[in-house]
């Protein structure tokens, strides 16, 4: 327990567990990789991992396509009061309200030609992050679920996957063991839930406590040593070395200059991201933080101006933080939503739910300067290249070098790949 | 409801005087153990031994009512020298609303029950009070299972809509859960192929989907909605926005009635597209037809929900007896007969056939009745018997005792309640009060929108029209501020804009609750004046149809303490020696306040939200069926060692603290402590080193709670021997 060799092994342990473990069987003795016609028809395209890292910035209730990446200056009637600007990539047009973001557009590729199939938010929600239609019988796991079932964790001690946010419908593990579903954090300043004696508990109080417990549970755990026991005797000590761990302070974004913090934004967003990038840092490799919500049905002219303040803040300062950081090669930025927003301004001076929009990528091995696909005149049909859900997840599965066509089966022994069937966009790669 | 609320203070004293009831089940308890006994002697295996009464105490708390016993209930039964003690404990548990709320929690697990369901709609809501109250009335499961696969209908008629319209949309899930819950078969693999590891086609699966894919969660209907969308579009003196601002009206108007509709369409199943069988081809319309058991006829004039609902809960139908038979005989020994429970295979045997069919027959000769049978297993030896460590998955069971498990996380949510209420099992009443409201408000609004005259309707939609009007006027002037705000960078105003923004959809919100208002007020229709006077009550009068449009809000220190609550109340100042006016009211407001974050799992949202203790714990979050998790965790340690809820448990308030005030010497507050905690008295070793505890803390005033969360971190307390 005092020297590092055990710590490392305890922080094995612990990471299986930090937060959703199974000492019970976990379920990967279930699958296997053989195929029956399962599996047909996904990619087979492999590469070497370009990103080791991903920061998937998802804005949740469907973001307005033309009023951030997919502006159409031509059509007044479909832009109403936003306006076009240039940016730093050539051919690159972005909304006025993105204005730091039009300065780093030379690191992004945007997607211009995201198309899903429902105008539902929880389904396009659903779709998004698994590849797979909303189901009642079975729940997918998101990418970073996948990515952790495939690679494991960047760091022993802290969670491979880790969403901030407030969507309690995110599908996290899906139907695999609860270890690859991501930590959940709601508020990104206020670190790891209860990792901190109450007030007033001192270490002699704390240390009598586990004494006395020991002394309760001593006869009772000797005679009931079962598995079942066994972990939660387990758990207890790797909780206790957990609240000692010094990988805790990936979660304390107090150590970072207050200049940096005002930088990304004081709001659940901007913070949130800074804490991506801190995770990033210390080896969590799949981090989702959400924004919400852009469901403007009402006033979008002054929804969306706000909403993209606080993305444009966050999202410049974390490109900009990681390339300083030289590690906006190996971490690749995603932004995307459930869906777009209709080119018809409705009666409420509002958009109403449309199932084409945009969606950006930024580093992780990603060509920068360009815009891929596109709509229509107006914004209302894709004109080239359509990209659908799970092909956006496909690339991200290809930039991380995830097998896409391997066969895995869930408990209830059906067979799934990572992204469905999606096509990875290998052309944007540099 | 008000019986309810006394029953847990009686139980403890009236617990062992009830007359034991339905002593003709005995025999049938005692005929298991003698099935059982054939069994062991058959495999050479020889039973547990029995356990103590502390042991079976906690045991049978946790099992029927679904938390540990409080201090006076372990006293009580621990006094009691009748020797049917235990057999009148039962009856007693089986007969109090601890049992309703903790089978709650199962059946919810099972039937996908969310109070955020379904855009937290009064369906949700009413979906899981139809499942509360089928247990508090005992409803024979043959009859629940009828109520849920067969009702049509809004929400208002019965919750059980909230079977289909969890499923809205996916009728072929639906069905997939149906077989799964109500017949232990599973078949989502037939949805799309033949199963590849069972006997189910896809055309088997189709044709068993053709009873239910007509059921349709429909968008809120009425006679004056339908009739004044008509008006709106025949009127050719409106443009096309006034046409869009008054349907938006409506709909805003309607909006609290969404998702309370559930209607059998009348539209024929087909194969898909990709059919690829040779049986039948591809897009061919499905006739309905059983899986098995007794065929059902359909004809045009059929009720296809109402036959498939008879077929399903048949005691013909091989299945569904025997599942639920199976099913509540896990919930008490942790183990099926059939493993699993819900997916029996052709190739699946039970570990003791003659039991499963003695058990079968039982729930039948029961009428399903589930309190009933629950009685005759828990009046088994085998119930009283020491627990078995382990049970191998796959290898089959012969029941020698029940299986040692760890509680759920409602049971250890439930157990912290009863060491901090003084009445564990009472309702959420702010929680229910707010529901209660809410239902009746929307069922009012229902009949007033569908009441008022259609033209009515029409001069309201027009007026919020105009407002509407006014509003995209403001908007502009919204924007162009917003403009400048930009330009300067200036945030302060940029947030101006938003809170005025606000503003601007409150005052819209009221516009529609005035017009709509009036327009009612002007009808002719006598129902819908009495209505409208039922709810003018408080608030002016134009505001009355905001409160049918909104969510109730309820405050929990509205709620009356009845004369048994305020005796309770004032025992428990005497022993704390409050005396002062001020501090009996805020001690009264505490009790009254107590029940938003002390209330059993089953009156809490549920699902609780996540990040709840609940959930850390493993509760389901109910998006697929049986979802709950026994898996430890590093935050369920971190939440019982450092959560600050855990330290309310020994604030000076809660019943715990109270009991160990009332006990005088340190032997009594070990004993009071252990019995809390533990259900039963320390041995002698124990009790010798509390002591040496107690004395080594001497004058320290945290003595209780480090000893208390101590003791809640022990595998004692979370595992049911």
């Amino acid at each position: 327990m005092n020297s590092d060799l055990s710590r490392r092994s305890v922080m094995t342990r612990m990471a299986q567990s930090c937060l959703g473990v199974g000492m019970l069987p976990s379920m990967e003795h279930l699958f296997s990789s053989q195929a029956f016609a399962a599996g047909e028809g996904a990619a087979a395209a492999k590469q070497e991992a370009t990103a080791r890292n991903v920061i998937f910035l998802y804005m949740t209730g469907g973001q307005s396509h033309l009023d951030t990446w997919d502006p159409k200056p031509d059509s007044k009637e479909v832009m109403g009061a936003t306006k076009a600007i240039q940016t730093s990539a050539d051919g690159v047009q972005i909304s006025e309200y993105l204005p730091r973001m039009a300065k780093q557009m030379h690191h992004a590729c945007v997607i211009n030609s995201m198309a899903t199939n429902t105008a539902a938010h929880e389904q396009a929600n659903y779709f998004m992050h698994t590849s797979f239609g909303l189901r009642s019988t079975i729940k997918h796991p998101g990418m970073g679920a996948w990515l952790s079932f495939f690679q494991g964790g960047g760091n022993p001690a802290l969670p491979a996957y880790v969403y901030v946010g407030n969507d309690s419908r995110h599908p996290g593990a899906g139907f695999f063991a609860k270890k690859h579903g991501p930590l959940m954090v709601n508020n990104p300043e206020a670190g790891l839930q209860n990792v901190r004696p109450q007030k007033g508990v001192t270490d002699e109080r704390f240390a009598l406590r586990r004494e006395l417990a020991g002394a309760l549970d001593a006869e009772f755990q000797g005679k009931w040593d079962t598995r079942g026991v066994k972990a939660y005797a387990d758990m207890y000590d790797d909780a206790v070395r957990l609240m000692r761990s010094e990988d805790l302070v990936a979660f304390d974004l107090t150590k970072e200059p207050e200049a940096l913090r005002q930088a990304y934004g004081r709001d659940a967003f901007g913070q949130g991201c800074l804490l991506a990038r801190r995770l990033v840092e210390h080896g969590v490799r799949f981090v989702e933080v959400s924004l919400g919500s852009w469901d403007t049905h009402v006033a979008n002219f002054i929804n969306t101006p706000r909403l993209c303040d606080t993305l444009d803040i966050a999202l410049s300062t974390l490109v900009t933080d990681l390339e300083r950081r030289g590690m906006l090669d190996g971490t690749m930025i995603v932004v995307s939503s459930e869906f777009g927003r209709t080119p018809k301004i409705n009666q409420n001076q509002g958009r109403d739910h449309f199932p084409v929009f945009s969606s950006v990528i930024i580093g992780g091995g990603i060509k920068g300067g360009m815009k891929f696909g596109a709509t229509d005149k107006d914004g209302a049909a894709i004109a080239a290249d359509k990209v659908a859900p799970p092909d956006l997840n496909a690339t991200i599965g290809y930039a991380l070098g995830l097998p896409l066509d391997q066969v895995i089966y869930s408990s209830s022994k059906r067979p799934f790949t990572v992204a469905d069937k999606g096509q990875p966009l290998t052309q944007l790669f540099a | 409801m008000k019986a309810m609320l006394l029953l847990p203070f009686a139980a403890a004293a009236v617990c062992l005087t009830v007359p034991t009831q339905a002593a003709d089940t005995s025999a049938a308890s005692r005929q298991i153990d003698v099935l059982l006994a054939q069994g062991w002697k058959k495999h050479n295996i020889t039973p547990n031994p029995l356990v103590d009464d502390a042991t079976f105490l906690r045991r049978v708390y946790l099992t029927v009512a679904g938390r540990i016993p409080t201090l006076d209930e372990a006293r009580a039964f621990h006094a009691c020298q009748a020797p049917d003690k235990r057999a009148k404990l039962i009856d007693c548990l089986l007969d109090g609303e601890g049992y309703v709320q903790h089978f709650f929690n199962y059946w919810a697990d099972v039937l996908r029950a969310q109070s955020q369901g379904v855009g937290g709609s009064t369906t949700a809501q009413q979906y899981l009070n139809f499942i509360r109250e089928s247990l508090r009335t005992n409803k024979p499961w043959d009859q629940m299972a009828r109520e849920l696969v067969s009702s049509e209908g809004t929400c208002f008629d019965t919750g059980a809509i909230g079977y289909y319209m969890r499923d809205r949309g996916m009728p072929l899930d639906n069905l997939s859960n149906t077989t799964r819950i109500f017949l232990g078969t599973r078949m989502e693999c037939a949805q799309c192929h033949d199963h590849p590891f069972d006997r189910w086609t896809q055309k088997q699966f189709f044709e068993m989907a053709a009873f239910t894919h007509n059921m349709t969660a429909s968008s809120y209907r009425s006679k004056g909605n339908d009739e004044v969308q008509k008006m709106v579009r025949a009127d050719k003196s409106l443009d096309s926005q006034s046409r869009d601002l008054m349907r938006q009206a409506l709909n805003e108007a309607f909006r609290p009635l969404r998702d309370t509709l559930v209607v059998q369409n009348k539209g024929q199943l087909r194969l898909p597209h990709d059919y690829k069988y040779q049986d039948a081809k591809p897009k061919d319309v499905v006739r309905a037809s059983v899986m098995f058991g007794k065929p059902v006829a359909l004809t045009k004039e059929s009720n296809a929900i109402g036959e498939f609902g008879r077929w399903l809960t048949s005691p013909e139908n091989p299945r569904f007896t025997t599942l639920i038979a199976n099913r509540l005989w896990e919930r008490v020994f942790g183990a099926g007969i059939y493993e699993q429970v819900d997916e029996m295979l052709d190739s699946s045997v039970a570990s003791n056939p003659e039991l499963m069919r003695f058990l079968e027959r039982q729930m039948v000769a029961l009428k399903y009745d589930m309190k009933a049978y629950l009685r005759v297993l828990l009046n088994t030896q085998l119930f009283a018997r020491a627990s078995t460590k382990e049970v191998s998955p796959g290898a089959p069971y012969y029941f020698q005792g029940p299986v040692f498990h760890r509680m759920t996380a409602e049971q250890v949510w439930d157990s912290l309640v009863a060491l901090v209420s003084p009445d564990p099992e009472q309702p959420n009443w702010t929680a229910r009060e707010r529901e209660k409201r809410d239902l009746e408000n929307r069922r009012r609004l229902a009949q007033i929108l569908d009441q008022t005259e259609a033209p009515l309707l029409f001069e309201a939609a027009r007026a919020v029209a105009d407002a509407m009007r006014e509003q995209n006027k403001e908007f502009d002037a919204l924007r162009k501020e917003l403009d400048v705000a930009r330009a300067k960078n200036d945030k302060e105003k940029a947030r101006d804009i938003q809170r005025r923004l606000g503003q601007s959809q409150r005052i819209l919100r009221e516009s529609v609750s005035r017009q709509f208002y009036a327009a009612a007020k002007k009808s002719g229709n006598e129902k819908i004046q009495e209505e409208l006077a039922a709810v003018s009550g408080g608030g002016s009068m134009d505001m009355a149809m905001m409160n049918l449009m909104e969510d109730t809000r309820v405050d929990a220190r509205d709620m009356p303490l009845d004369p048994k609550h305020m005796k309770r109340i004032q025992a428990d100042e005497q022993v704390l020696g409050i005396k002062d006016p001020k501090s009996a009211k805020n001690f009264e407001n505490y009790q009254r306040s107590l029940h938003q974050t002390w209330s059993r799992a089953a009156e809490l949202p549920s699902p609780a939200p996540r990040g709840h203790f609940l959930r850390e714990f493993g509760q389901s979050d109910r998006e697929i069926v049986e979802n709950a998790s026994d898996e430890a965790s590093v935050p369920q340690a971190l939440t019982m060692m450092n959560g600050s809820l855990l330290s309310q448990l020994t604030g000076a308030w809660s019943m715990l603290s109270i009991n160990l005030r009332k006990a005088v010497t340190n032997e009594d507050k070990i004993n009071t402590f252990f019995l809390s905690l533990y259900s039963r008295l320390p041995d002698a070793k124990e009790k010798a080193r509390m002591l040496q505890t107690l004395e080594s803390y001497a004058s320290n005033k945290n003595l209780w709670e480090d000893i208390t969360l101590a003791a809640l971190s022990t595998q004692r307390f979370i595992f049911v021997e």
